[in-house]
Protein backbone atom coordinates (compact mmCIF):
# COMPACT_ATOMS: atom_id res chain seq x y z
CA UNK A 1 0.00 0.00 0.00
CA UNK A 2 1.31 3.41 -0.93
CA UNK A 3 2.16 5.69 1.94
CA UNK A 4 0.09 8.84 2.51
CA UNK A 5 1.73 11.65 0.59
CA UNK A 6 3.23 9.27 -1.95
CA UNK A 7 0.85 10.41 -4.66
CA UNK A 8 1.38 14.07 -3.79
CA UNK A 9 5.14 13.54 -3.97
CA UNK A 10 4.78 11.67 -7.22
CA UNK A 11 2.61 14.47 -8.65
CA UNK A 12 5.19 17.06 -7.55
CA UNK A 13 7.92 15.00 -9.17
CA UNK A 14 5.99 14.82 -12.44
CA UNK A 15 5.38 18.56 -12.33
CA UNK A 16 9.05 19.22 -11.59
CA UNK A 17 10.12 16.95 -14.43
CA UNK A 18 7.66 18.69 -16.75
CA UNK A 19 9.01 22.11 -15.76
CA UNK A 20 12.64 21.05 -16.06
CA UNK A 21 12.05 19.35 -19.40
CA UNK A 22 10.08 22.36 -20.63
CA UNK A 23 12.90 24.72 -19.67
CA UNK A 24 15.47 22.45 -21.27
CA UNK A 25 13.49 22.24 -24.49
CA UNK A 26 13.03 26.01 -24.61
CA UNK A 27 16.76 26.54 -23.95
CA UNK A 28 17.58 23.96 -26.61
CA UNK A 29 15.36 25.73 -29.11
CA UNK A 30 16.99 29.07 -28.42
CA UNK A 31 20.48 27.58 -28.71
CA UNK A 32 19.46 25.85 -31.94
CA UNK A 33 18.17 29.12 -33.41
CA UNK A 34 21.43 30.87 -32.48
CA UNK A 35 23.49 28.05 -34.01
CA UNK A 36 21.41 28.13 -37.22
CA UNK A 37 22.03 31.86 -37.60
CA UNK A 38 25.76 31.42 -36.91
CA UNK A 39 26.02 28.64 -39.48
CA UNK A 40 24.07 30.58 -42.08
CA UNK A 41 26.30 33.60 -41.51
CA UNK A 42 29.27 31.31 -42.14
CA UNK A 43 27.80 29.52 -45.18
CA UNK A 44 26.12 32.53 -46.78
CA UNK A 45 27.53 35.39 -48.81
CA UNK A 46 29.52 38.11 -47.08
CA UNK A 47 30.53 40.90 -49.44
CA UNK A 48 29.81 44.07 -47.49
CA UNK A 49 28.61 41.98 -44.54
CA UNK A 50 25.24 43.71 -44.47
CA UNK A 51 23.27 40.56 -45.36
CA UNK A 52 24.95 38.37 -42.74
CA UNK A 53 24.23 41.00 -40.07
CA UNK A 54 20.56 41.18 -41.02
CA UNK A 55 19.30 37.94 -39.50
CA UNK A 56 16.63 38.14 -36.85
CA UNK A 57 15.07 35.66 -34.42
CA UNK A 58 11.45 36.21 -33.42
CA UNK A 59 9.06 34.88 -30.85
CA UNK A 60 5.40 35.88 -30.67
CA UNK A 61 6.28 38.79 -28.39
CA UNK A 62 9.92 39.70 -29.02
CA UNK A 63 12.37 40.13 -31.89
CA UNK A 64 16.14 40.23 -31.67
CA UNK A 65 17.74 41.65 -34.78
CA UNK A 66 21.25 41.88 -36.13
CA UNK A 67 22.68 45.34 -36.66
CA UNK A 68 22.06 45.29 -40.41
CA UNK A 69 25.40 47.06 -40.75
CA UNK A 70 28.35 46.20 -42.96
CA UNK A 71 31.26 44.33 -41.40
CA UNK A 72 32.13 40.91 -40.04
CA UNK A 73 29.12 38.82 -39.01
CA UNK A 74 28.08 39.32 -35.40
CA UNK A 75 26.25 36.55 -33.54
CA UNK A 76 22.78 37.31 -32.20
CA UNK A 77 21.10 36.00 -29.05
CA UNK A 78 17.67 34.43 -29.34
CA UNK A 79 14.92 36.10 -27.30
CA UNK A 80 13.66 34.21 -24.28
CA UNK A 81 10.49 32.22 -24.72
CA UNK A 82 7.71 32.74 -22.20
CA UNK A 83 5.88 29.77 -20.74
CA UNK A 84 2.72 30.85 -22.49
CA UNK A 85 4.47 31.02 -25.85
CA UNK A 86 6.04 27.60 -25.38
CA UNK A 87 2.69 26.10 -24.39
CA UNK A 88 0.84 27.79 -27.24
CA UNK A 89 3.49 26.54 -29.63
CA UNK A 90 3.04 22.97 -28.42
CA UNK A 91 -0.73 23.08 -28.59
CA UNK A 92 -1.25 25.09 -31.78
CA UNK A 93 1.87 23.71 -33.50
CA UNK A 94 2.90 27.25 -34.29
CA UNK A 95 6.60 28.02 -34.64
CA UNK A 96 7.99 29.15 -31.28
CA UNK A 97 11.04 30.78 -32.84
CA UNK A 98 11.20 32.16 -36.36
CA UNK A 99 14.40 33.09 -38.19
CA UNK A 100 14.32 35.53 -41.07
CA UNK A 101 16.51 38.08 -42.83
CA UNK A 102 15.50 41.70 -43.23
CA UNK A 103 18.17 42.75 -45.75
CA UNK A 104 16.63 44.42 -48.82
CA UNK A 105 18.87 42.12 -50.89
CA UNK A 106 17.92 38.90 -49.08
CA UNK A 107 16.24 37.33 -52.11
CA UNK A 108 19.35 37.88 -54.23
CA UNK A 109 21.55 36.60 -51.42
CA UNK A 110 19.71 33.28 -51.21
CA UNK A 111 19.68 32.92 -55.01
CA UNK A 112 15.90 33.18 -55.17
CA UNK A 113 15.85 35.78 -57.95
CA UNK A 114 18.02 36.70 -60.89
CA UNK A 115 19.30 39.96 -62.29
CA UNK A 116 21.17 41.27 -65.30
CA UNK A 117 24.96 41.44 -65.28
CA UNK A 118 24.66 45.25 -65.20
CA UNK A 119 22.80 45.00 -61.91
CA UNK A 120 25.67 43.10 -60.25
CA UNK A 121 28.30 45.39 -61.77
CA UNK A 122 26.50 48.36 -60.22
CA UNK A 123 26.31 46.88 -56.75
CA UNK A 124 29.72 45.43 -56.10
CA UNK A 125 32.97 46.84 -54.87
CA UNK A 126 35.90 45.08 -56.60
CA UNK A 127 36.58 42.76 -53.66
CA UNK A 128 34.67 41.54 -50.60
CA UNK A 129 34.82 43.95 -47.69
CA UNK A 130 34.90 41.34 -44.92
CA UNK A 131 37.59 38.88 -43.89
CA UNK A 132 34.99 36.10 -43.98
CA UNK A 133 34.02 37.03 -47.54
CA UNK A 134 37.64 37.24 -48.64
CA UNK A 135 38.37 33.82 -47.12
CA UNK A 136 35.83 32.15 -49.39
CA UNK A 137 35.92 34.44 -52.38
CA UNK A 138 35.79 32.62 -55.70
CA UNK A 139 36.46 34.44 -58.96
CA UNK A 140 36.44 33.20 -62.56
CA UNK A 141 37.95 34.90 -65.60
CA UNK A 142 34.61 35.22 -67.34
CA UNK A 143 31.87 37.74 -66.79
CA UNK A 144 28.34 36.89 -65.81
CA UNK A 145 25.73 35.65 -68.26
CA UNK A 146 23.11 38.17 -69.39
CA UNK A 147 20.91 37.06 -66.55
CA UNK A 148 22.07 35.18 -63.48
CA UNK A 149 21.52 34.51 -59.82
CA UNK A 150 24.10 35.83 -57.36
CA UNK A 151 25.95 32.54 -57.06
CA UNK A 152 26.03 31.80 -60.77
CA UNK A 153 29.32 33.14 -62.07
CA UNK A 154 30.93 32.85 -65.51
CA UNK A 155 29.14 32.15 -68.76
CA UNK A 156 29.57 35.68 -70.12
CA UNK A 157 32.25 38.00 -71.47
CA UNK A 158 35.60 36.12 -71.62
CA UNK A 159 37.43 39.43 -71.07
CA UNK A 160 35.75 40.11 -67.76
CA UNK A 161 35.62 38.47 -64.35
CA UNK A 162 32.84 37.49 -62.00
CA UNK A 163 32.95 36.30 -58.43
CA UNK A 164 31.01 35.27 -55.35
CA UNK A 165 31.54 34.63 -51.65
CA UNK A 166 29.13 31.71 -51.27
CA UNK A 167 28.27 28.89 -53.66
CA UNK A 168 25.10 28.89 -55.70
CA UNK A 169 22.05 27.70 -53.71
CA UNK A 170 23.89 27.69 -50.37
CA UNK A 171 20.62 28.46 -48.57
CA UNK A 172 18.63 25.58 -50.10
CA UNK A 173 21.56 23.29 -49.30
CA UNK A 174 21.71 24.45 -45.69
CA UNK A 175 17.96 24.09 -45.20
CA UNK A 176 17.92 20.64 -46.82
CA UNK A 177 21.00 19.03 -45.39
CA UNK A 178 22.39 20.87 -42.39
CA UNK A 179 19.61 22.60 -40.51
CA UNK A 180 18.22 19.49 -38.84
CA UNK A 181 21.71 18.54 -37.67
CA UNK A 182 22.16 21.96 -36.04
CA UNK A 183 18.85 21.56 -34.21
CA UNK A 184 19.68 17.99 -33.16
CA UNK A 185 23.07 18.99 -31.74
CA UNK A 186 21.64 21.78 -29.61
CA UNK A 187 18.55 19.89 -28.42
CA UNK A 188 20.68 16.86 -27.47
CA UNK A 189 23.10 19.14 -25.68
CA UNK A 190 20.34 20.95 -23.72
CA UNK A 191 18.72 17.70 -22.61
CA UNK A 192 22.08 16.10 -21.76
CA UNK A 193 23.05 19.09 -19.61
CA UNK A 194 19.83 18.64 -17.65
CA UNK A 195 19.48 14.86 -17.53
CA UNK A 196 22.86 13.48 -18.64
CA UNK B 1 29.81 6.99 -51.98
CA UNK B 2 29.01 7.49 -55.64
CA UNK B 3 28.23 11.12 -56.38
CA UNK B 4 27.71 10.44 -60.05
CA UNK B 5 25.09 7.76 -59.36
CA UNK B 6 23.22 10.13 -57.04
CA UNK B 7 23.32 12.92 -59.58
CA UNK B 8 22.12 10.58 -62.31
CA UNK B 9 19.25 9.32 -60.17
CA UNK B 10 17.99 12.88 -59.81
CA UNK B 11 18.79 14.23 -63.26
CA UNK B 12 17.68 11.39 -65.53
CA UNK B 13 13.94 11.40 -64.71
CA UNK B 14 13.80 15.18 -65.10
CA UNK B 15 15.74 15.15 -68.37
CA UNK B 16 13.49 12.43 -69.74
CA UNK B 17 10.37 14.34 -68.72
CA UNK B 18 11.41 17.58 -70.41
CA UNK B 19 12.78 15.79 -73.49
CA UNK B 20 9.43 14.03 -73.88
CA UNK B 21 7.56 17.30 -74.27
CA UNK B 22 6.68 18.46 -77.80
CA UNK B 23 8.68 20.48 -78.52
CA UNK B 24 11.36 19.33 -76.07
CA UNK B 25 12.45 21.96 -73.56
CA UNK B 26 16.22 22.36 -73.15
CA UNK B 27 17.58 21.46 -69.73
CA UNK B 28 20.85 22.77 -68.33
CA UNK B 29 22.56 21.10 -65.41
CA UNK B 30 25.41 22.15 -63.12
CA UNK B 31 28.60 23.43 -64.73
CA UNK B 32 26.88 24.06 -68.04
CA UNK B 33 26.74 27.82 -68.17
CA UNK B 34 25.45 28.21 -71.72
CA UNK B 35 21.87 29.41 -71.80
CA UNK B 36 19.76 30.58 -74.73
CA UNK B 37 20.43 34.31 -75.17
CA UNK B 38 16.99 35.00 -76.54
CA UNK B 39 14.56 36.04 -73.81
CA UNK B 40 11.66 34.34 -75.59
CA UNK B 41 13.40 30.97 -75.47
CA UNK B 42 12.18 28.85 -72.60
CA UNK B 43 14.51 26.53 -70.78
CA UNK B 44 15.03 24.71 -67.49
CA UNK B 45 17.99 24.87 -65.15
CA UNK B 46 18.56 22.14 -62.59
CA UNK B 47 21.10 22.46 -59.81
CA UNK B 48 22.02 19.71 -57.40
CA UNK B 49 23.98 20.44 -54.26
CA UNK B 50 25.54 18.06 -51.75
CA UNK B 51 25.29 19.07 -48.12
CA UNK B 52 26.35 15.96 -46.21
CA UNK B 53 28.12 12.96 -47.74
CA UNK B 54 27.55 10.44 -44.99
CA UNK B 55 25.84 10.23 -41.64
CA UNK B 56 25.34 7.50 -39.07
CA UNK B 57 22.07 5.65 -39.55
CA UNK B 58 20.14 3.04 -37.63
CA UNK B 59 21.57 0.41 -39.94
CA UNK B 60 25.26 -0.19 -40.45
CA UNK B 61 25.24 1.90 -43.62
CA UNK B 62 26.79 5.34 -43.48
CA UNK B 63 26.48 5.95 -47.21
CA UNK B 64 23.57 8.26 -46.64
CA UNK B 65 24.01 11.57 -48.44
CA UNK B 66 21.81 14.64 -48.23
CA UNK B 67 21.46 17.69 -50.38
CA UNK B 68 19.17 19.98 -52.28
CA UNK B 69 17.63 19.94 -55.74
CA UNK B 70 16.70 23.31 -57.22
CA UNK B 71 14.70 23.61 -60.42
CA UNK B 72 14.26 26.92 -62.22
CA UNK B 73 11.93 27.28 -65.16
CA UNK B 74 12.54 30.20 -67.53
CA UNK B 75 9.70 31.32 -69.77
CA UNK B 76 8.82 34.42 -71.73
CA UNK B 77 8.20 37.51 -69.62
CA UNK B 78 4.95 39.42 -69.91
CA UNK B 79 2.84 36.47 -71.07
CA UNK B 80 1.36 35.31 -67.76
CA UNK B 81 2.36 32.35 -65.60
CA UNK B 82 0.48 29.58 -67.46
CA UNK B 83 3.34 28.18 -69.53
CA UNK B 84 5.73 28.37 -66.59
CA UNK B 85 3.29 26.51 -64.37
CA UNK B 86 2.77 23.83 -67.02
CA UNK B 87 6.51 23.18 -67.08
CA UNK B 88 6.67 23.23 -63.29
CA UNK B 89 3.97 20.56 -63.26
CA UNK B 90 6.14 18.42 -65.52
CA UNK B 91 8.99 18.74 -63.02
CA UNK B 92 6.81 18.04 -59.98
CA UNK B 93 5.28 14.96 -61.64
CA UNK B 94 8.76 13.61 -62.37
CA UNK B 95 9.80 14.20 -58.75
CA UNK B 96 6.68 12.52 -57.39
CA UNK B 97 7.26 9.51 -59.64
CA UNK B 98 10.82 9.34 -58.38
CA UNK B 99 9.57 9.39 -54.80
CA UNK B 100 7.12 6.58 -55.50
CA UNK B 101 9.75 4.29 -56.96
CA UNK B 102 10.24 1.15 -54.89
CA UNK B 103 13.55 0.61 -53.12
CA UNK B 104 15.89 -1.28 -55.46
CA UNK B 105 18.09 -4.16 -54.35
CA UNK B 106 21.17 -2.45 -55.74
CA UNK B 107 22.09 1.00 -57.01
CA UNK B 108 20.89 4.24 -55.46
CA UNK B 109 17.82 4.62 -53.29
CA UNK B 110 16.54 8.18 -53.49
CA UNK B 111 13.88 9.90 -51.45
CA UNK B 112 12.83 13.54 -51.69
CA UNK B 113 11.50 15.82 -49.00
CA UNK B 114 8.69 18.31 -49.31
CA UNK B 115 8.76 20.45 -52.42
CA UNK B 116 9.06 24.15 -51.58
CA UNK B 117 7.40 26.63 -53.88
CA UNK B 118 6.80 27.43 -56.59
CA UNK B 119 7.95 30.99 -56.25
CA UNK B 120 7.84 33.28 -59.25
CA UNK B 121 9.90 36.29 -60.15
CA UNK B 122 10.00 38.65 -63.11
CA UNK B 123 12.47 41.30 -62.02
CA UNK B 124 12.95 44.32 -64.23
CA UNK B 125 16.61 43.64 -64.88
CA UNK B 126 16.21 40.02 -66.03
CA UNK B 127 14.74 38.92 -69.36
CA UNK B 128 12.67 35.90 -68.25
CA UNK B 129 9.77 35.01 -66.02
CA UNK B 130 11.25 32.51 -63.57
CA UNK B 131 9.45 29.82 -61.59
CA UNK B 132 11.44 28.04 -58.90
CA UNK B 133 10.94 24.98 -56.74
CA UNK B 134 13.37 23.22 -54.47
CA UNK B 135 13.40 20.11 -52.37
CA UNK B 136 15.74 18.17 -50.14
CA UNK B 137 16.96 14.70 -51.07
CA UNK B 138 18.41 11.78 -49.18
CA UNK B 139 20.25 9.13 -51.14
CA UNK B 140 21.55 5.77 -50.00
CA UNK B 141 24.04 4.01 -52.24
CA UNK B 142 23.23 0.32 -51.87
CA UNK B 143 26.19 -1.15 -53.70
Amino acid sequence: MARPGFFKGFKDLIEDLDRVAGTSIANGQRAAAERVVREMQKDGPSWSGEFSNSWEIRTASRTVRGTGAAGEPQPIRAPSVTGQEATAGQILKDPILTISNFSPHALEAIDAIEHSKEYYARRLTPTPQTALGLSKWTAVTEGRANSSARGQIGGGDPNSISSRTAPMDWFATYASAKLDRAVRIEMDSALRRRFG
Amino acid sequence: MNYQAIRAALENPLLTAFNSLVPAVPVFFDNITAVPPNPTTEYVRINITFGITNEPTLTSSVDNARGALIIRIFTEKGRGPARNQTLLTTAVNALENLNNTAKPATGTFMRLGEINGPTFSAVETAPHFVGRIDTSWVATVLT
